[in-house]
């Protein structure tokens, strides 16, 4: 149809039509050089991790390791790193896990039950807005005071306090989606609310939940202000380590690039997986309406 | 049977539709909303007054002097220092010349992207490759891309006869450094959203201006501008407020440095509470930056953003 019309006006060209195959070329030509940039310093810590110490030292330095090695890995992980994942994982898992709990009913009652829930959501997800520059003062003090200050369960709180909010809001997006009639259904049944939960609710929303939880173990994953202010020698998480480790010590970049690759390797391939939900978490703010 | 609104709103309207489920109504919600309010509120409301408290106060942490209540005078005192004023500025650089360089350079990748066919969405999932990274990790790849001794960027600079700053560690290029690496790491969002905006024009759009014989560039700016305002938007409010938030990669790359020169708001608040412990005078900063960010977002909200079109914006970038 659009062909036929187009031949019947016979339109002059326009720019981006003249320039045919030369064009789409150079757009090509831009696209790969914009991933080259893109991934540049990214590639440039892969290949550190690859080096032995005394080609790390090297200027200028060697494109690829001469001598390939594994050794940055096991010294990055017995120097900090190995400590550093256990700890985020304790961390981001459970806080993950309090998030989904306490964001699964509260997603239910705004996506089904709570009217004016458009103001209420815009409320909550503002909480993620803060820098968390704001609010880590306050943390701090009221840690202090509660004996929660450099544990795992100081942390953990701290974690669903800045991931909750999305939580729900993703949550509640997602139980929108599951027809309503499948739960009248089974009230008309006369299911108790809780099986209907079980059997209706928890499995059909089997996606968000995971969406969910993916997403609130790497924003905790990648966290680094809280864990920084918020804990000492006792629970160090990744970042933490790869900062410590950076800045107290002449670094081993070999070491550092290892770690950093162990610490991303995951991430990288979970975003990739889930790009189009990282993206809509993202830009989730103003969309709590 | 009325409705719980804990103070939000008015009370919702049954449509008439017969509610089969009695006891989970109205302590129903309550009861599933409950535990997560909460906690959002306890860790929103308790910190939040120890920080108004704080701020008037002059708590120290180093010095082992009874807490006395200044009044306004942390508030004063920051006013009046010029390390305010430089971190303002290094906060207010972020947001007017990062965040603006991010939208016209996502602007110009989007509309690349939109014109090739074959491999967008590869190229799409490369590009968005930093913004997945860890802030920390994306600041120690850049630390040891940029090094002035071991980094391949000055080596391949000086290979070709060039005379290459030291980056991070110098007075000059620091700042410009972090701006880069702040560019470098959410370009891609604001690409993501204008893409998204770009593939929501329906082709009809481009096939009907072109019949009314308008060139590209009156296209691109009387009909796809408009269209994709919104996007820009919505771009623009995300990083306004993220802009706020640099912090970790001034932390890896600079730790403010040289001297104070690339502190921003939130490396100051920082490092006068966690590097001397003032937390009378970083609490006083913290609200300042508070003020300052909900007025920032207040006004941008009121004449840029039609918060209405942003669920579009959310499903149609999340496509």
């Amino acid at each position: 149809m659009s062909a036929i019309t187009q031949r019947a006006a016979a339109p002059p060209k326009t720019a981006v039509e003249t320039t045919g195959l030369v064009g789409t070329a150079l757009r090509h030509t831009a696209l790969i050089l914009l991933v080259i940039f893109c991934l540049a310093p990214i590639v440039w810590l892969l290949i550190t991790a690859f080096k032995p110490y005394g080609e790390l030292f090297s200027s200028p330095p060697t494109l690829l390791p001469i001598h390939p090695t594994l050794v940055n890995f096991s010294a990055g992980w017995s120097v900090g790193g190995g400590r550093g994942i256990r700890d985020s994982l304790i961390v981001a898992t459970s806080s993950t896990i309090l998030c989904l709990i306490l964001g699964f009913p509260a997603a239910y009652a705004l996506a089904r039950r709570f009217a004016p829930h458009g103001q209420l959501s815009f409320t909550i997800l503002s909480l993620r807005m803060l820098p968390p520059i704001v609010p880590v003062i306050g943390f701090y003090l009221m840690f202090q005071k509660l004996g929660l200050y450099d544990t795992y369960v100081g942390l953990i709180l701290a974690y669903t306090f800045m991931n909750l909010p999305l939580v729900i809001w993703l949550l509640a997006e997602f139980i929108r989606q599951i027809p309503r009639s499948y739960e009248d259904a089974a009230r008309v049944d006369g299911a108790p609310w809780h099986w209907m939960f079980r059997d209706i609710l928890l499995p059909l929303s089997a996606p968000g939940i995971t969406t969910a939880g993916i997403l609130s173990m790497m924003f905790a994953w990648n966290e680094f202000l809280f864990s920084l202010v918020l804990t000492g020698d006792h629970v160090i998480t990744l970042p933490k380590a790869l900062a410590d480790f950076f800045l107290f010590q002449e670094p081993n970049w070999g070491q550092l690039g290892a770690i950093g690759i162990v610490a991303m390797g995951p991430l990288l391939i979970l975003s990739y997986l889930m790009q189009r939900y990282l993206i809509r978490s993202f830009t989730a703010e103003l969309g709590g309406r | 049977m009325s409705d719980v609104t804990i103070g939000y709103g008015r009370p919702r309207k049954r449509g008439g539709k017969p509610r089969a489920a009695k006891g989970s109504g109205d302590r129903g919600t309550l009861l599933l909303l409950g535990p997560a309010l909460v906690f959002l509120a306890v860790f929103a409301i308790w910190p939040f007054c120890y920080l108004i408290y704080a701020s008037f106060t002059s708590y120290q942490m180093a010095i082992p002097v009874p807490i006395h209540w200044v009044g306004l005078g942390n508030f004063e005192a920051l006013l009046k220092t010029a390390r305010f004023w430089h971190s303002l500025a290094i906060t207010a650089a972020f947001a007017l010349i990062s965040v603006p360089l991010q939208l016209l350079i996502g602007l110009g990748v989007a509309l690349l992207l939109n014109g090739v066919t074959r491999g967008r969405e590869l190229y799409a999932s490369l590009l968005l490759t930093p913004m997945m990274l860890a802030p920390i990790v994306v600041g120690f790849a850049w630390e040891l891309f940029l090094n002035p001794i071991y980094g391949p960027l000055n080596a391949l600079l000086k290979g070709m006869g060039f005379s290459p700053p030291a980056w991070a560690q110098s007075p000059v290029w620091a700042l410009p450094t972090l701006v880069l690496v702040d560019i470098w790491q959410w370009t891609p969002l604001v690409m993501v959203i204008l893409l998204a905006g770009l593939r929501s024009i329906p082709s009809r759009v481009y096939e009907a201006a072109k019949v009314d014989g308008s060139s590209a560039v009156q296209t691109f700016f009387h009909v796809v501008t408009p269209m994709l305002l919104p996007y820009f938007a919505v771009a623009f409010v995300l990083r306004f407020i993220d802009s706020f938030k640099v912090f970790d990669i001034i932390y890896i790359l600079t730790r403010g440095g040289p001297g104070t020169i690339t502190q921003n708001l939130a490396y100051y608040t920082y490092d006068l509470g966690f590097g001397r412990f003032e937390f009378g005078r970083s609490g006083a900063l913290s609200i300042i930056q508070l003020i300052l960010l909900t007025l920032g977002t207040m006004l941008i909200l009121k004449f840029v953003a039609k918060r209405d079109l942003a669920p579009k914006v959310t499903k149609e970038a999340a496509r």
